[in-house]
């Protein structure tokens, strides 16, 4: 064969292959993922697990409510344990509009007294453990860039793989530097995420280990988050929701502060 | 059939033809040369190129990435029967015990026969025991007692300390809350017996939460919010939207617990009078509206004053005035601060310098609290007291009243370690010029177990020229507690 031909061939074999245009795009994913049916009227129960770097343990008891009232979304937390903070009571209003600032309540039972909370300080942790308010709210996607990086799979399940760059408001709030989420291609259900912390050079990683279908919502029932450092695991939180229940018929006075000041109804120990 | 191989006679006819090709073009050599020569550099441009070197860059990046991924683990869950997790129940107790001691670093050694306050102040068994009871059509009921004994008196010599101050401080078992609370309709509820109603949005300084008297025997030591007593009341609630109206009469007359004659924190070179119990009734109403972003509250009520005045009715007595009081308190949220404001105004008050007068008194408060810090607080708090048409008599013992009483409190909370570990600075002051006197206290608190937490601090005291405060400066004590929490 002619030398010439090998030189084209290989000068063919060089040029970028275009990529295979995707049906949707990074933005439009993440659209998805925001619109996803999370479902309404929601009672449930969490348990969460704090375990620091030594294995010492610790337990939080939540039982949680939740409402969708058009785009804002309700909710109602009752601490039941540890005790020092058994029948604390946390109720949020987190406006679907990106100009409204949330509304946020602590009831704090040793003080008798509902705190109002300054609430764009998300960075907080929730509870001691390493989920945020941040990571708890809904985020405005347009604070971020978004990107396919590849497809890949998990446990089975083909996933997009896209960064999720933020400007400077969205690392205020949230504390992260940039995000990788693998969404779920069938369900768009964050299966994973890796966060870039701005301190300390740590990142934090959101692994869904149970998925469940429950009243035709996919619910993550069971995840783990976890802080690392290099190959260092510096703390982990695991987090399981149970007795999950939608479309409750909930007492339309719940969402107030006369029921965080009161309490749940009965004792869930 | 013909062998699949080449015979020798093709291999050499090829080889003749391209020998023959040569023998014809004997610049082809040259001309290979010189394409791959004109062609490198082409390649090198496309090993250049953006594209070409995304490629590779994003094949080292992958690596990077795929690094990054091993951080996600496969360990399974803990198994954890649900079943037994959470039970409904109709009854729930808690509570706690602490073991909390103090000792005091900067009193100077007495004269004799008088009390020596160094060292040891305190070797105190506190429990706490609440018992909530979940009735029947969303009703509840709740009760508490607590009780402590302090050895500290024991281990140092009781003799050394008045009658008044080991009644007070060495040991008590008593009730707290006892209250029945549901709803009577839909948009109304009672809660009728002992309990707490706090007023006001501020966290270190009381202008309008003047319904639960204070326990002031060890002030400084605890914050303000474990310091109010129950009394015994009956509360209306009304909710209307948002806003809340209540009603209250108040069933029961009790007034702050003050620091004994004997104690380090008491002035008096003589024996606290006897107080007298005052006749009339006290009631209280409030409306509450909270909106978006913002609140405001409206107070009124007719009540006796916590810190009583001196009387001479055959003797020294002391007595508390009947007020009448009128106020506001407003939160404002705007990104990470909260405003808050307070102004009461209060019509009765009584002085043993002008017994058949009753004066006025206007109180306000500004403050601020910054939350832009991941679990962090920190707040500012300014108020101050002005009697209207004040009297210079009333400056003269044992009043030793002032037209006006500046309060400044500032306040830094922080939680650490997820949690764990507790940060907590107080400091507050009288005075415009900061010399009224007061108290600056740090602590830090360490939760070993979910159910047990050691806390350890000092607290630094100093005189000023508020007449409660004159003589505290060397009040310093170094204190450390630990609790069992259930």
């Amino acid at each position: 064969m002619p030398i010439f031909i090998v030189y084209v061939i290989l000068l063919v074999c060089s040029l970028p292959i275009a990529r295979s245009a995707n049906a949707l795009s990074a933005h439009e994913i993440m659209q998805k993922v925001q619109d996803r049916d999370d479902g309404n009227n929601e009672a449930s129960k969490m348990e969460m697990i704090l375990i620091n770097k030594k294995g010492n343990k610790r337990v939080r008891k939540i039982s949680s409510f939740a409402k969708d009232i058009g785009k804002d979304t309700v909710r109602l937390h009752f601490f039941l344990h540890p005790a020092d903070v058994k029948n604390t009571g946390f109720l949020t209003y987190d406006y679907g509009d990106p100009e409204r600032e949330d509304d946020q309540w602590l009831y704090l039972p040793a003080l008798y007294k509902t705190k109002r909370i300054a609430t764009n300080m998300k960075r907080s942790s929730f509870m001691g453990s390493d989920l945020t308010y941040a990571d708890m709210t809904s985020r405005v996607l347009d604070d971020y860039e978004f990107k396919i990086i590849k497809e890949n799979e998990i446990k089975g399940e083909k996933v997009w793989m896209i960064l999720a760059s933020p400007n400077k408001k969205a690392i205020h709030e949230t504390g992260y530097t940039k995000s990788i989420l693998f969404i779920r291609q069938d369900n768009f259900v964050v299966l994973r995420a890796i966060h870039w912390l701005n301190k300390g050079g740590k990142l934090k990683y959101y692994d869904v280990k149970k998925l469940e279908l429950i009243d035709n919502i996919w619910v993550a029932t069971e995840t783990h988050i976890s802080i690392r450092k290099g190959k260092k695991k510096l703390h982990k939180t695991i987090l399981q929701l149970y007795d999950i229940k939608f479309n409750q018929k909930f007492d339309k006075n719940l969402f107030t502060i006369r029921q965080l000041e009161n309490g749940l109804k009965g004792y869930f120990q | 059939m013909p062998s699949k191989h080449k015979t020798t006679k093709q291999l050499s006819r090829n080889i003749k033809q391209k020998t023959g090709i040569a023998q014809s073009y004997p610049w082809y050599p040259l001309l290979r040369i010189l394409i791959f020569l004109f062609f490198l550099p082409i390649f090198s441009l496309i090993l250049q190129d953006p594209a070409l070197s995304k490629e590779i860059e994003r094949e080292n990046s992958e690596s990077e990435l795929e690094s990054i991924l091993e951080g996600f683990d496969d360990e399974s869950s803990e198994i954890i029967d649900r079943h037994k997790l959470i039970k409904e129940r109709v009854w729930d107790f808690s509570g706690f015990l602490t073991l909390g001691s103090s000792y005091n670093y900067s009193h100077k050694a007495p004269l004799p026969g008088k009390t020596d306050y160094r060292g040891l102040s305190r070797l105190r068994i506190k429990f706490f025991l609440g018992l909530d009871l979940f009735l029947p059509f969303q009703w509840k009921s709740k009760i508490t007692g607590d009780g402590f004994y302090d050895f500290a008196y024991q281990i140092k010599g009781r003799s050394q300390f008045t009658k008044e101050l080991l009644d007070q401080q060495e040991k008590e078992f008593k009730l707290g809350e006892g209250y029945v609370q549901g709803n009577l309709f839909s948009n109304l509820d009672l809660k009728i017996g002992r309990q707490m109603v706090v007023w006001g949005k501020s966290d270190n300084i009381r202008i309008t939460d003047i319904l639960n008297p204070l326990d002031n025997r060890d002030p400084g030591m605890v914050d303000i919010e474990n310091l109010r007593l129950p009394v015994a009341m009956s509360m209306l609630n009304y909710y209307l939207g948002s806003w809340d109206l209540s009603v209250i009469l108040i069933l029961e007359k009790r007034f702050d617990k003050n620091p004994a004659f004997g104690s380090d924190f008491n002035s008096l070179s003589f024996p606290t009078p006897e107080e007298k119990k005052p006749d009339g009734t006290e009631y209280a109403v409030a409306l509450n509206g909270i909106f978006s972003g913002w609140d405001i509250a409206i107070y009124g009520a007719r009540v006796f004053e916590n810190k009583p005045h001196f009387v001479m009715e055959n003797g020294l007595k002391l007595n508390h005035s009947q007020l009448w009081m009128g106020g506001f308190a407003t939160n404002l949220v705007y990104n990470n601060f909260l405003f808050k404001t307070e102004g009461a105004w209060f019509y009765g008050l009584k002085f043993f310098n002008l017994p058949s007068k009753k004066k006025s008194r206007y109180d306000a408060l500004v403050g601020i609290e910054f939350q832009g810090f991941a679990n962090q607080v920190i707040s500012f708090e300014l108020a101050n007291q002005h009697i209207l048409k004040f009297k210079n008599v009333l400056k003269k013992m044992p009043d030793f009243a002032k037209e006006n009483e500046f309060q400044t409190a500032i306040r830094y909370s922080g939680d650490f370690k997820h949690d764990r570990l507790h940060l907590l600075f107080l400091a507050s002051i009288f005075g415009i010029k900061f010399d009224g006197g007061g108290f600056q206290r740090i602590s830090l608190e360490y939760d070993l177990y979910d159910s047990l937490s050691i806390t350890c601090g000092v607290i630094n005291y100093d005189s000023g020229n508020l007449a409660l405060l004159r003589n505290i400066g060397n009040n310093d004590r170094a204190f450390f507690d630990i609790k069992y929490s259930f």
